[in-house]
């Protein structure tokens, strides 16, 4: 009984202290990113990295989206003869919700995993206590490049992700299931307000810091090897994914 | 095709995510701006039924207007309507609540009245519904719940009648008098026919007398034929001297028809009313510019590590898409003077850079569309431009800067750029964040700032009773 008592007891402060531990680093890194040097390479190759290189996956993921929500949502508005309101589906679930989400989880299991492994690695190998030795700061150089990029670069993603979605499933319905399509375009703008865009817009600056965060944190802090490095990727992609869906919750709730 | 460097792909990626938010957003985003469009027309109903403003107007199934506003007007519900211009209502129609389909949103349909009952009832009043009237006749939405219990209640009706009926019929008593009843007419019907017997058989002598006061009457009629003779003469007189003077009246309405005489210029000639018309349109048309135009001061220092810079402003807004910005900063680096001394021992010389603090003025023009909004003309008192963009119902600003163009202060070579972000937490306060001067390096600084901004409605009556030539 005082055995899984103190389990229970030491599972909690665990968890607690880990959450300290990310919070210290989010303060410490937001720190970083007010004072100079800013190493602007380091910031563009990240923005390449976790921006750009994630355009397709953002896309198709996006686009496959769009074209079976307007899919299924379809069949089921097919039965009480609401066809033209397809349009204000998609459009709202993709600027809401799915938009930020899926590009979230999508960046997170891409970049978010490259980051904590390649930090990992560094760490491991010894290459950030050499960066110290070099009075680099490898918070200055490393942490906050990769922490900006990935916010800044999910805002652009998740606006092309919801643009992208919304034009599936325009195709799916207008040319597939030949609804009309100056009403389906009518439903989708009338029902869609500018503050929807924003909002999922804003969720998706949070997500962005989630992903650059978590993969930072968890590479910056690998210990005892390879399989360090490898239990350092899988956790960083677990702990965004799921702390992007929690928050997702939270911020749904707070926004609107 | 040359390989594309890593900033130009970052580049492209933030230019393609902006445009394309800026395309949604425009896409999405109902903006109405200068002044409205068409005439507004007013209707009270019983209920509305949770219209909403913006919903449609409808005139056979095609939309042309807008609810502009519903209110609560002596426990009725009062509708602005506003109709497109060109788009007329003929008086005597009919304004009625509607829902499209099933499920479908409400809307205000327009029974218009039909064609043969067109025309003004009076001369003042024009056939067509204009500015500011009222429709007249309204039908409230029929309301479910209303009509089944009106049709209940018919139906309680019904069985009351019906209840009395097997009354009078389905008791012993009500058959035996329904069986006297039929014994009644039995016997009304054999007095008839005994009447008819008689009629045919007397007959004869009723014609006879009959006859007899034919003869007679014509007698008298033989008699007074003279006299009735006269008296028709009499009155032919008098319609002819009617006729007359009916002649005369016509010719004096006509002079005045014409324009003849004092009385006919008043009445005919139109250059009268048109002046005073157009005086008092005039008049109207200034003192709603007036009313229309926004006036906003606003005062807010930021505070920029760790100089601080305080701004004094002034929105002119005739038009919420066209205004005028006047603004007075007090700038911690407004002049920059720089002098080398030689000192003894010669050779060495000590250099002094001073900043000065001085008043910088900023009048700029600005225009919008949509959420967002260029400006151009005098930042800090150089030539400059800029554009906001706004969000979240105008309370989110994101502008971009850019003026001095031309610098030669050393280490300020390159252009002023300055990026913020404006929050405006209530009718009062705002707070704004950015970074200033980031193209150059020596002088960039990011700023946090706070002020007050408010809509003054005195000082726009003060700034119109200054005379403007025109």
């Amino acid at each position: 009984m005082i055995n899984w008592l103190e389990l229970l007891g030491s599972r909690t402060t665990a968890v607690m202290i880990e959450m300290g531990k990310v919070v210290m680093f989010l303060i410490q890194t937001l720190r970083w990113c007010t004072s100079r040097p800013f190493y602007f390479k380091n910031l563009l190759k990240q923005m390449e990295q976790i921006g750009v290189n994630s355009v397709p996956v953002v896309l198709t993921t996006a686009i496959s989206t769009g074209m079976v929500l307007a899919l299924q949502s379809y069949t089921g508005f097919k039965r009480f003869g609401a066809e033209s309101l397809i349009g204000t589906v998609v459009s709202l679930s993709m600027t809401r919700e799915l938009g930020p989400v899926l590009t979230g989880l999508m960046v997170a299991g891409r970049a978010g995993a490259s980051m904590a492994a390649e930090l990992g690695t560094m760490r491991v190998t010894e290459q950030i206590d050499a960066l110290y030795t070099l009075a680099t700061n490898p918070m200055k150089y490393l942490v906050v490049p990769r922490f900006l990029a990935s916010t800044i670069m999910m805002f652009f993603l998740t606006a092309l992700g919801m643009y992208v979605g919304i034009a599936g499933g325009y195709f799916v319905g207008v040319k597939v299931l030949g609804t009309n399509p100056v009403t389906y375009i009518n439903q989708s703008i009338n029902n869609t307000e500018v503050t929807d865009i924003w909002y999922g817009l804003i969720k998706s600056l949070v997500f962005g810091a989630v992903v650059g965060l978590i993969g930072c944190y968890k590479g910056f802090n690998t210990e005892g090897g390879a399989e360090g490095v490898g239990k350092a990727t899988t956790g960083a992609v677990v702990v965004s994914c799921m702390l992007i869906l929690i928050l997702d919750y939270f911020l749904s709730a707070l926004l609107w | 095709m040359a390989k594309l460097s890593a900033e130009a792909k970052v580049g492209l990626l933030v230019l393609g995510g902006s445009v394309i938010l800026l395309y949604m957003t425009f896409a999405v985003g109902k903006y109405e701006f200068g002044a409205k469009k068409g005439y507004v027309v007013e209707a009270t109903f019983d209920s509305v039924a949770g219209l909403d403003d913006k919903a449609a107007v409808r005139m056979a199934g095609v939309k042309i207007g807008t609810v502009e506003k519903v209110v609560l007007e002596d426990s009725r519900a009062k509708l602005v309507l506003r109709i497109d211009p060109g788009v007329k209502i003929a008086r005597g129609s009919e304004a009625g609540v509607k829902t499209m389909g099933l499920l479908g949103d409400k809307f205000v349909e327009i029974n218009p009245r039909r064609k043969t009952e067109y025309g003004a009832e009076s001369p003042e009043q024009s056939a067509f519904y204009r500015e500011g009237e009222r429709i007249e006749t309204t039908t409230s939405p029929s309301d479910v719940d209303k009509l089944v219990s009106q049709l209940s209640g018919i139906a309680d009706d019904i069985k009351q009648v019906t209840a009395s009926l097997r009354q009078v019929f389905g008791t012993e008593r009500g058959a035996r008098s329904m069986e006297d009843i039929l014994a009644d007419l039995r016997g009304t019907t054999s007095n008839i026919r005994e009447f008819s017997y008689a009629l045919r058989s007397d007959g004869s002598e009723l014609v006879m007398r009959l006859n007899e006061l034919a003869t007679n009457l014509n007698g008298v009629v033989n008699d007074n034929r003279d006299n009735l003779k006269v008296t028709l003469e009499n009155a032919r007189e008098a319609s002819r001297s009617a006729e007359l003077a009916l002649a005369s009246i016509e010719n004096v309405t006509k002079k005045i028809d014409r324009g003849e005489g004092t009385l006919g210029k008043l009445v005919s000639d139109d250059s009268m009313y048109n002046n005073i018309d157009s005086a008092a349109k005039g008049i109207s048309d200034y003192t709603s510019r007036i009313e229309r135009m926004k006036t906003i001061v606003a005062f807010r220092s930021e505070y920029m590590f760790p100089q601080s810079k305080t701004y004094f402003t002034l929105e002119l807004k005739p038009k919420p898409d066209k205004y005028y910005i006047l603004e007075v900063a007090s700038d911690p680096y407004a002049k920059y003077t720089r002098s080398e001394v030689v000192t003894t021992p010669p050779g060495t010389t000590t250099v002094s850079e001073t900043y000065e603090d001085r008043l910088r003025f900023s009048v700029e023009f600005a225009k919008r569309w949509g959420n967002l909004a260029l400006r151009m003309g005098l930042i800090e008192s150089r030539g400059g431009i800029g554009a906001d963009y706004f969000a979240f119902d105008d309370r989110v600003k994101f502008s971009l800067d850019a003026w001095n163009f031309s610098s030669t202060e050393p280490g300020n070579l390159n252009t002023h750029m300055k990026a913020s972000l404006n929050y405006t937490i209530n009718k009062l306060l705002l707070l704004n964040a950015g970074y200033d001067n980031f193209l150059n390096s020596d002088r960039a600084a990011a700023f946090v700032g706070v002020g007050l901004r408010f809509d003054d409605d005195d000082l726009k009556y003060l700034l119109g009773s200054v005379p403007v030539p025109k």
